[in-house]
């Protein structure tokens, strides 16, 4: 993941609770990585697809350790 | 950037570090309506969005915020001796929309425990609690009111959540140990596992306890929760599992909270199916009588029984008022 692009994305989205709730409610991952690029567009964030695709997968490990 | 996690919620919390670690997922407006948090968070880290961000904060940070967005009081703390009927109980408060209810939270047995791993001074272990409890009471849409139904073996920790929160009602609720032993040794819980739960908070040390068999260890622990909730009763009001479901409105009517017809209903309805599976209800209390052995019986009448027992002839109001 390209630390610092994706960082500041999700800082910005911890920091805005509209943003969060907007973005957590979207069940689609395909969707929901359409709405973040968008938004690290608009707030001048340097992340690709290939960093979302790193996050969901740490994210999916992070779950399967959480569990076994 | 400060962080404002209205809509979060905490689910895991590392006390090691200086300042605590809070681990956080986003709720999208869902309540808790699980039978135990952990189901709940389960459910909430599916989400992708959970998936895709880790987002974690220092405990001071999760104060800052509370303290600028002041989550739910709590309205009562519950306690219980496992395998009860607590579970149903916070099921039938889950009913309610207005009832946010917060069941075995992990993160606040990890704060509860943490002295058992690391020093820490009385009055900022008192802050780490307040700051867990808030974090966890920041009310999805609707919710006035903040349940939270403790693990087994927290009544270890009440006189810490008293003095973090003076003054909330607590409730125990408690079942024959016969029949909560029965089920403790069909499928033993996590309370019986002391590499997970250290037996020390029971009153006996690991090492003693490693050497006794799965009876007696399940009497013990029994006997340990009730008579320590026996020397609390003044500060709790409680209800045996015999008592159930018609106990939990009166419950509420002393905590000031009205049950109206539909909310009644609603509890109604939902002490049909089993507390913890959902499944249709059916009331074992004989059937786990009848299956118990004479090294059941033998165990808990050593101390478990009569505990059980006093708690029951010691508390100082009436689970359902006479008709």
């Amino acid at each position: 993941v390209s630390a610092a692009g994706f960082a500041a994305v999700r800082d910005h989205v911890v920091a805005s609770p509209d943003v969060a709730e907007r973005l957590a409610a979207i069940a689609d991952r395909d969707e929901l990585c359409a709405a973040v690029l968008a938004l690290a567009s608009a707030t001048g964030a340097d992340v690709t697809e290939s960093d979302l695709d790193d996050a969901l997968v740490a994210g999916t490990r992070r779950t399967l350790e959480r569990w076994l | 950037v400060t962080p404002d996690l209205r809509g979060w919620l905490p689910y895991s919390v590392d006390v090691g570090p200086d300042d605590p670690e809070l681990r956080w997922c986003h709720l999208a407006g869902d309540r808790l309506t699980s039978p135990f948090f952990e189901q709940d968070v389960g459910d909430a880290l599916r989400r992708p969005f959970n998936q895709l961000f880790d987002v974690r904060t220092p405990m001071t940070a999760a104060a800052a915020h509370l303290a600028a967005h002041r989550p739910l009081d709590p309205t009562a703390f519950i306690f219980h001796t496992g395998r009860c009927g607590s579970t149903l109980v916070a099921q039938l408060l889950a009913t309610d929309p207005a009832n946010r209810v917060v069941s075995e939270p992990a993160p606040l047995d990890a704060v509860l425990r943490a002295p058992l791993r690391r020093a820490v001074a009385p009055e900022r272990h008192l802050d780490w609690i307040r700051t867990v409890v808030g974090a966890l009471g920041q009310p999805s849409p609707g919710e006035r009111r903040l349940f939270v139904k403790l693990d087994s073996w927290s009544i270890a920790g009440a006189v810490e959540l008293d003095a973090a929160f003076p003054g909330v009602p607590w409730l125990f609720v408690v079942r024959d140990p016969v029949e909560v032993l029965v089920s403790q040794l069909r499928s033993p819980s996590m309370t019986m596992l002391i590499g997970a739960v250290p037996a020390e908070l029971f009153g006996v040390s690991s090492a003693e306890a490693v050497t006794w068999s799965p009876v007696r260890y399940a009497a013990h622990i029994q006997a340990a929760l009730l008579r320590r909730m026996t020397e609390l009763v003044d500060r709790a009001h409680v209800i045996d599992h015999a008592e159930l479901p018609a106990a939990v409105g009166p419950w509420l009517v002393e905590l000031g909270i009205e049950v109206d017809d539909a909310a009644a209903a609603a509890m109604r309805e939902r002490s049909t199916r089993h507390g913890k599976s959902g499944g249709a209800y059916h009331d074992d209390r004989a059937e786990k009588q009848a299956v118990a052995d004479d090294e059941v019986r033998a165990a808990v009448a050593v101390a478990a029984g009569p505990a059980h027992r006093a708690l029951l002839a010691s508390r100082t109001r009436p689970a359902v008022p006479p008709a």
